[in-house]
């Protein structure tokens, strides 16, 4: 049976009618429900962060007036819902605003921050940082005082080093946020436009030292891998194995088992989506002397 | 062509041209020339007397970084060959410059010579990195013969000693032959692994056409597979050549090359 609702807040209730029920009065039941969009969007979460700033969620008012955000909770997958604290200032249509597991530590953190959007939460609900055998981490869900869903996402740790966030785009996905430690108050860094880069320093090394490996990548993620190739075209090693790789990343790579020679680091880049693979070269050269 | 078929197995592996060094390495391939840039770079003589000059540009899979600029100056006179050049390597940090130098003989049924090269590094000790620690050099020897009036061996050790820095581009044994047909010239090329690579030899296959006053060639190579062509054209004493190959990863090395005098004869 296909219920068509209206958009906002609505009571679903079930009433069960049984002949000769000698207890009718617990026949029925109902449940809040939101058809439609809630007032409050999840637009980041940082789960993992790599410096002592506490977990945050940070989210949209996409009402179109002002909320109280004394009137929401926060909770994971469990049954623990946190509350904002104190007499935060209502947030006006449009704006971001940050639910903080210590907000202290992340304005010490982040001193640019509004404090007035930075709204501490207590209790606070723990976010997993290790997907588990669905391939979900954990999840992210907000509530209107009265228990009405206002948004959820279960999110993945996948892709997402320690430190980065995974974040809603432009386009309405979510995935690997590119600004590491996120973007908390703004909106997500848009991917790097331009050529593919890559950049091995020192360019002249000993055997044994090791090259710092970094890259910028023209899309949000790709597979990339770095190989080295001598003169004549043969390749020698392969610094870095293919695998995935946000917009920037970096590798460090120690030159072992190379001889000396002047060699070619070359970057290859591949996006399954646009079925596009894009290669930057830089050369390198090994010192040493005829063994 | 079963004629043809014959002689080729007979002779084993066929003709160079080459694996290309790094310093001299001559824009037309060796099969095709006798210039002053492949008896540098190959210690192979031209089978005839003569002069040439040879200045010639690689920009080596695209990269400014590794340009290579070369001048050769080559002679023949009564048998003997000499040849001397200079090149230079890349960007002063990574860069080197180069000396070169061969003596052999030749007649037009045999040519031997010996090769130098001495290279010095063009960083500074200002530079970060290790700094320009100075050079080295490396001798080594070739020698081709003609098997028939058609066929030409071919046999290349460009670095038999090795002294101080190691070379940009370690470079193995070479053994190849070429067949002239007339307004077409084939050869075959196998190389060796630089020495202490445990890896397979490389294989090149080439083919050129003469035609009024210009010749063009194409190669392919393996070890990856790859292409190459080439076109050049000589009115009297002057010619021009250029060419270009690929690389299924690093992209293309072109070559581009002034010669004058004696050298590639379309």
């Amino acid at each position: 049976m296909t219920l068509v609702l209206p958009a906002g807040k609505q009571w679903l209730r079930a009433q069960l009618t049984v002949a000769g029920d000698e207890a009718p009065d617990n026949d029925a039941d109902s449940l809040r429900v939101r058809a439609g969009p809630g007032p409050l969007a999840l637009t980041e979460i940082q789960f993992h962060p790599a410096e002592d700033e506490g977990e945050w969620v940070e989210v949209l008012n996409r009402s179109g007036e002002a909320i109280d955000p004394l009137a929401f909770t926060i909770s994971d997958r469990g049954a623990t819902r946190g509350r904002v604290g104190g007499t935060p200032a209502a947030l006006p249509p449009d704006s971001l605003a940050l639910f903080a597991q210590d907000r202290a530590a992340l304005l010490v953190h982040h001193p640019e921050l509004d404090p007035g959007r930075v709204w501490a939460v207590s209790p606070w609900a723990a976010l997993n940082d290790r997907d588990d055998s669905t391939g979900v981490a954990d999840a992210v869900v907000l509530r209107e005082d009265d228990g009405t869903p206002c948004d959820r996402f279960d999110y993945s740790s996948s892709g997402a080093a320690k430190g980065v966030t995974v974040e809603k785009r432009a386009d309405g996905s979510w995935g690997p946020g590119l600004a590491p430690g996120g973007t908390p108050l703004s909106p997500p860094r848009p991917p790097p436009t331009g050529a593919l880069r890559l950049s091995g320093r020192p360019r002249r090394v000993q055997a044994g030292q090791a090259v710092e490996l970094s890259w910028t990548l023209p899309w949000a993620t790709a597979q990339v891998t770095i190989e080295l190739y001598d003169l004549a075209g043969r390749r020698l090693a392969i610094p870095l194995p293919i695998r995935d790789a946000q917009a920037t990343g970096s590798q460090t790579w120690r030159v072992d088992d190379v001889p000396a020679g002047l060699y070619l680091l070359a970057l290859r880049a591949s996006d399954p989506a646009r079925a596009e693979v894009l290669t930057a070269t830089q050369p390198l050269r090994v010192d040493g002397r005829v063994p | 062509m079963r004629a043809l078929v014959r002689a080729l197995a007979l002779v084993g592996v066929l003709a160079p041209s080459p694996g290309r060094g790094q310093d001299f390495a001559p824009v037309v391939p060796g099969a095709l020339s006798g210039g002053a840039a492949s008896l540098l770079d190959d210690g192979l003589p031209a089978a005839s007397d003569g002069v040439s000059l040879e200045s010639g540009i690689t920009r080596w899979f695209g990269l400014d970084a590794l340009a290579t600029r070369h001048l050769a100056l080559g002679a023949g006179w009564r048998g003997v060959r000499v040849a001397a050049g200079v090149s230079q390597t890349g960007d002063p940090e990574l860069g080197w410059t180069s000396f070169g130098a061969a003596a052999g003989g030749a007649t037009h049924a045999a040519g031997g010579a010996v090769r130098a090269v001495a290279r010095r590094d063009r960083a500074s000790p200002g530079l970060p990195g290790p700094p320009g620690a100075g050079g080295g050099y490396e001798l080594g020897a070739g020698a081709w013969a003609r098997a028939g009036e058609r066929v030409v061996l071919h046999a290349s050790a460009p670095q038999i000693l090795l002294h101080s820095e190691a070379p940009p581009l370690p470079r193995g044994f070479e053994l190849g032959a070429t067949m002239d047909l007339d307004d077409a010239t084939l050869w075959l090329a196998v190389r060796s692994a630089p020495r202490g690579q445990p890896v397979p030899p490389d294989h090149e296959l080439g083919v050129a056409l003469r035609l009024a006053g210009v010749r063009a060639w194409a190669l392919v190579r393996d070890r990856p597979a790859r292409a190459g062509i080439g076109l050049s054209a000589r009115v009297r004493a002057i010619g021009i050549a250029a060419a270009v190959e690929s690389h299924p990863v690093l992209g293309e090395t072109t070559r581009l090359a002034l010669i004058l005098g004696q050298g590639e004869a379309p």
